[in-house]
This record gives C-alpha cells, structure tokens and sequence, in this order.
C-alpha cells in the first residue's frame, strides 16, 4: 500500500457508507498510516495487526458516520484508541510472546557516529515522549499524529477541551525541559 | 460534514501548537528561552506528526478481502456487527456451562433427576470420568406397594392389607411418583433394614442391610405379577412396601 493522494472527502465517507469498497480503500489508505503510526508511539505490541482490526472495527458503523471525513477521522480514531487501551490491558494480564527477529532487534551498542545523531528519528521521539505522563503523551499523540482538534481529543479521551489544552500546554512544556537538561538517552 | 469553520479552527489549532513549540505559552519569559531548545522541540513535533505520515500497513486477510471487493462491504458489516464482545461472552459461556454441568452432577449424584435423563447422566458420569454415581433407585412402575407407614405404632398385616388396597388401585392407574424416603436413605428409618437382603449384586440391597440383623423378608406381595416378571432384578425400591416389613419396622428402629 502507498500513502493515498485521494484525500478522503465527505463524497467518499457516503459512498463507503453505502457498501462501495473502493471508497473505504480509499478511506484505508488515507488513515491507515496514521493509524498505524498512532499505535506504535502508542507502544502496541503489533500495530499493523491492530490498524486491520481497527478498519474492521469501522465497518458496521460506516453507515452511521455523522461529520463527514471529519467526523469519520474522530470515529478511526476513537476506535484505534480503544483497541490501544485493549491492547494494553491485554499486555498487562500477559506477557507478549513474539518470535525473535533479528532484522528487528535493536540491542546493539552504538557507535560513536551514531552517538553523534542521538537527538534525530523514531527512537528519539519515542524515548522523549516516554518522558511524559500518560495524559500528556496521549493528548500530544492525538493532536499531531492523529492530527484531531482539541475538541476531538476531548471526546476521544473523556475531558474538557480545556483540561485537553493544559495537558497539551504542559506536554509541551516537559518536552522542553527535557530537551534543555538533555535528558533522553537511549 | 466538513465546513469552512473546521478547516479554520484545524488551521488555528495547528499553528497555536506550533507557535507553543516554538514560543511557551506557560509563563516563561521570552528572552529566557533557549533558541537551540526551541529548535528541538520544533523539530521534535515535525518528526511527531511525522509518524502519521506513512504509508498504510499490509492488511489482514479479512480486510483485504473488503477491500479488494471480494466480501461485500454490507456482509463484512453484518458479520462484524454479529460478533459478541469477545471475552465477556466467552467467560459468561464458560461459567454458564460449568454451573450446568455442577448442578446436574450433583443432582444426579443425589438421584434427583427425572428417571431417563438420570439414567443417562449416571451411564455418562461413570463411563467417562473417574466419578462412580451409584445406579438410579427411582421406584418404577413394578413398585405397585405402598409408601410404607412411618408411624412408630405397629402394624398387623390386616391393617396392612388394608392399606395396601387403596394404593394398589391407584398405581394400577398410575406408577406412584418417586418417593425419596425408599432411596439409598436414611438407615435410621429402619427402611433399608426391609429391604430384599437376597439382591447382593445391588449395591442399595448391600446398604440396605447395614447391620445384616434383619432377618430376609419374604418376597414383595405384588398382585402385579406382570412387572415382577419384566424386572427380574429386584429394585430396592421393592423392599419398602413390602406391608410384611411394615410391622417389623418399629422393632428394627427401637
């Protein structure tokens, strides 16, 4: 699959929404890298899987969606949420078992080149975002990968638009901090 | 749907979190902030809204097949929509048949079931677990003899005989209903002690004769020949009404 130029429009959420397939693979392939993307910053043990799971968790409501693309962006996401919090509970309950792939095993000691780069990429991010509370990363993720409004966020997460802006507001400002003591270290 | 008053609340919002990367908006002077600092953190929520900017993963197997056409989007839906939460109901399931099967057990471990689901209860516990239930001693039909008296006063085989009557024409009508007081129970009633002591194979005549002082009582005086025949085993339920074991139960007891 390839990042979409389709964007999804309002025409395309009614013609999903009335059984056209080829307007919810438009819908997949406009979503579903944010989605994706979404669960991994989440930390989900297998975020690909879980994106599937959520596109099919979206069709008996397609129908229903009321917003248009927006409206359908927040209801994606309410639902890639809810199966990210699924999916942690889960973890919780049991230890993941995965098979060792070494392509994907990151334990290696870097080098000085390397060092060099710290402060750059995915693992960067994701360490300086573990920094935060759990609030504070959620309303951040959802703000900038999910790319919602405030008021979104705030219907996804069950508060105020107002408290969404100070847990935005003060994520940010952790964040900050962090980056002045330097302390993300990975 | 989506409105020009989205696109410019979207377009606020976005550039409110930009200007707070590079400016706080938290009280901070602005001289005190640390250029190189802002310059991170700008670029920190670059590469943030960056990991929203893939390419879609491989989907499923099941998605595919939605989305290549092959399953209609409706039956898709239909299917997903049928689907119960998955570990509420499994664990209600699971709970729903333990329960079942607890209580049956016990029920029948107890000889409290109706006759034939009894019978296939107790086939099924002993021929596939460890569990040995006791073969069902639910009076049948051939138990044509009356409920033995529980009075303590004795009785003569007249009265007996006269008692019997009345409840020999009832069952000729209709099999008496299982009575629990013939069962396995209770040895203190004195009941088993009536019991047909000659019956060694069944294992309700061995308890019924727990002291083995009772002396053997003559057979069941059944006018109904026919079912003595059908049933050759005697039932244990044939010791009770036996109106001759009647007069002998207070002397058992006392």
């Amino acid at each position: 699959m390839t990042v979409s130029d389709q964007a999804i429009t309002d025409a395309v959420v009614h013609a999903a929404g009335l059984g056209d397939h080829r307007a919810f693979a438009v819908i997949y392939d406009d979503l579903a890298g944010a989605v994706c993307g979404y669960l991994r910053a989440k930390g989900v043990a297998d975020p690909e899987a879980v994106t599937s799971d959520v596109f099919l968790g979206v069709l008996p409501r397609l129908g229903q969606v009321v917003g248009g693309a927006v409206g359908l962006r927040k209801l994606v996401f309410s639902i890639a949420h809810a199966r990210m919090v699924d999916d942690h509970r889960g973890r919780a309950r049991r230890p993941a078992e995965v098979d060792y792939v070494p392509a994907t095993d990151r334990r290696e000691v870097r080098s000085a080149e390397d060092e060099a780069h710290v402060g750059l990429g995915t693992e960067w991010v994701l360490a300086t975002l573990g920094v935060l509370p759990h609030d504070q990363r959620e309303v951040l993720l959802l703000r900038l990968v999910a790319d919602l409004t405030l008021e979104q966020v705030a219907e996804i997460i069950g508060r105020s638009t107002g408290a969404v802006k100070q847990l935005q507001r003060r994520g940010l400002r952790a964040i900050r901090l962090v980056l002045e003591e330097g302390r993300v270290t990975l | 749907m989506n409105g020009p008053r989205d696109g410019i609340n979207d377009m606020r919002s976005k550039q409110e979190l930009d200007q707070l990367a590079r400016v706080p908006n938290d009280g901070t002077r602005l001289d005190s902030v640390d250029p190189e600092t802002s310059a991170q953190l700008t670029r920190f929520v670059a590469e943030l809204r960056g990991f929203g900017r893939v390419p879609a993963p491989q989907p499923s197997d099941e998605l595919a097949a939605v989305l290549a056409g092959a399953v209609p989007i409706e039956m898709a839906r239909r299917r997903r929509a049928l689907r119960l939460p998955p570990r509420r109901s499994m664990f209600a399931v699971a709970a729903a048949g333990v329960a079942a099967v607890t209580l049956i057990g016990v029920a029948a471990a107890n000889n409290r079931l109706p006759e034939p689901a009894q019978g296939f209860v107790v086939r099924v516990v002993n021929d596939w677990t460890p569990i040995h239930i006791s073969v069902p001693q639910h009076p049948t039909k051939d138990h044509s003899a009356p409920v033995p008296s529980r009075s303590a006063e004795p009785v003569t085989p007249k009265q007996a005989e006269e008692r019997v009557a009345p409840s020999q024409q009832m069952t000729s009508a209709a099999p008496i209903a299982p009575a629990p007081q013939l069962g396995p129970a209770k040895p203190s009633q004195g009941l088993p002690a009536a019991t047909a002591p000659t019956d060694q194979d069944d294992p309700a005549g061995d308890d019924a004769t727990p002291d083995g002082g009772v002396a053997p009582s003559p057979p069941p005086t059944s006018t109904d020949s026919d079912d003595d025949a059908s049933s050759p085993v005697d039932d244990p339920g044939d010791d009770g009404p036996d109106p001759g074991d009647d007069h002998r139960l207070p002397a058992a007891e006392g």
